[in-house]
């Protein structure tokens, strides 16, 4: 009788089950890939410090970068803050889907810079399981003001450099931190007070609000004490703090942000802030980037 | 005695059932999107699927994440923006043949209509679509074309995009089923 019932069972859960039963076969032949975190970060920058991302292999970024005078600062009679403009025009490229190289050239100081930004450790997740991802970022930076009427002899004194490494890792589809040891070095400080070398710990993470727009934080305390000269007596640069919003329309990634640091490269918003943001010595400031496709990969054809 | 009869039976038309199974691991799956501003094109060639003849059944899987772009940035947004392709990893179809050709060895090359759900995006869709099956050496080929349009599957397209994706995509199929 029991075997009748099972008779029975078998011959009509068949039709029942059966559609399920092929996906779930085809669930069974998918091979387990590595699969790889993807968009931690909008763009390659969180605010002013390095997100974990570079653009695609064979495209070209162009990277706009705009600070604004602070809001302390006479800012209707400066229009805005617009009248004391800072910018940094830069350019960067992916040769692959790790390494990126890039230049850029920011007003103040009339600094130019070229940098290697390399993901060395991509967090992932099936058949290979890495929990964060780590990225190097080091760049090199040249003053080229002139000096009594013309360049320094010794450029080498002009240079300063940056190294970093970005720690991050993306939580889920809106979550992402980054920590971000940073070391800084000048080749020659303007004042005595002032340090060579600085090492600083980034902290930054974005949090998305809707599919086009997230909101970021970034703070970079220094290890060490930094001072520069005021008056009769010295005074510490603050630590930078950012919180911006990051706008993605299609191609462009908009970053509008509030910072107590002016400049635009590593030496000068790490280690050079004067201003705080109990003083509303506050800067409103916005990095557009624009992607072109140079190469494009091979789309499989038909067989 | 008779059950094992029976189970031996049940086990011998299976095995004859098996023979009637068409598969594919690598198949194309390629849309595009046209419109006055931009023409976006993707393939995919992970598609996998199983036609079982015995049983009238036919399944499609494919990774959304296998679907590769001209443009880096557009493969980011689609899997990140439009498809949420951590959330909803593949999109799948399963259904049946509308006019069931008496077994796999009568086909040669006929449109056949295929009926059932297609689901992407974590929306099921009830739908009917004509497809070119040619039998082969090693197995069949399916071939065809059918329109998706994304909002039917909850895909948002904001107002900043909607001049560059069409509101109908044509996806269009070629799998080479291996017979086992």
């Amino acid at each position: 009788m029991r075997s009748i019932a099972l008779l029975c069972l078998t011959f009509f859960m068949p039709p029942l089950l059966a559609q399920n039963d092929l996906l779930a076969e085809l669930e069974g032949m998918e091979e387990k890939k590595v699969e790889y975190v993807t968009a931690a970060f909008k763009g390659t920058k969180i605010i002013n410090g390095q997100s974990s991302e570079i653009p695609g292999p064979g495209v070209l970024q162009f990277v706009f970068q705009h600070r604004f005078g602070s809001l302390s600062d006479d800012f209707f009679y400066n229009f805005l803050g617009l009248d004391n403009a800072q910018v940094r025009l830069g350019i960067d490229y992916s040769f692959n889907d790790w390494i990126n190289v890039g230049v850029g050239r920011s007003s103040f100081e009339k600094t130019y810079d070229g940098f290697v930004k390399a993901k060395l450790l991509r967090q992932c997740t099936g058949s290979k399981n890495v929990p964060l991802s780590l990225t190097l970022f080091t760049s090199a930076f040249i003053n080229t003001l002139k000096f009594r009427g013309d360049l320094d002899p010794d450029m080498v004194n002009r240079m300063s450099y940056s190294t970093q490494l970005v720690i991050s890792r993306k939580f889920n589809s809106r979550l992402s931190l980054a920590a971000t040891p940073t070391l800084l070095h000048v080749n020659m400080v303007p004042e005595t007070q002032q340090n060579n070398t600085v090492l600083a710990i980034g902290m930054g993470g974005r949090y998305k609000l809707t599919q086009r727009l997230s909101l970021n934080l970034e703070y970079f305390p220094q290890l060490q004490k930094n001072n520069y000269s005021e008056g009769s007596g010295t005074s510490e640069f603050y630590n930078s703090l950012s919180v911006g919003f990051d706008i993605e329309t299609g191609g462009h990634v908009f970053q509008l942000f509030f910072s107590n640091s002016r400049g635009v490269i590593d030496p000068q918003f790490i280690a050079e802030s004067p201003g705080s943001w109990t003083d509303g010595d506050v800067y409103f400031g916005f990095n557009i980037s624009r992607v072109f496709t140079l190469k494009k990969p091979d789309l499989p054809t038909y067989n | 005695m008779k059950f094992r009869l029976i189970l031996f039976t049940a086990l011998f038309t299976s095995v004859g059932l098996n023979a009637q199974k068409y598969f594919a691991r690598d198949g194309q799956v390629r849309f595009f999107s046209s419109t006055p501003i931009e023409d976006i094109e993707a393939v995919n060639s992970q598609t996998s699927s199983i036609v079982d003849w015995g049983k009238n059944q036919v399944a499609f899987r494919l990774p959304i994440k296998g679907f590769q772009f001209e443009k880096a940035l557009m493969q980011e947004h689609f899997n990140e923006n439009y498809l949420e392709s951590d959330e909803f990893p593949s999109a799948t179809f399963a259904g049946s043949l509308v006019d069931i050709p008496e077994s796999a060895d009568g086909l040669d090359d006929e449109e056949l209509l295929l009926s059932g759900i297609l689901s992407i995006h974590g929306v099921d869709q009830k739908v009917e679509e004509t497809f070119r099956l040619t039998k082969t050496e090693q197995g069949m080929d399916l071939k065809g074309s059918f329109v998706v349009r994304p909002k039917d599957y909850d895909i948002e397209i904001p107002s900043v995009t909607r001049d560059k994706i069409a509101q109908s995509i044509e996806v269009s199929v070629d799998i080479h089923y291996k017979r086992r």
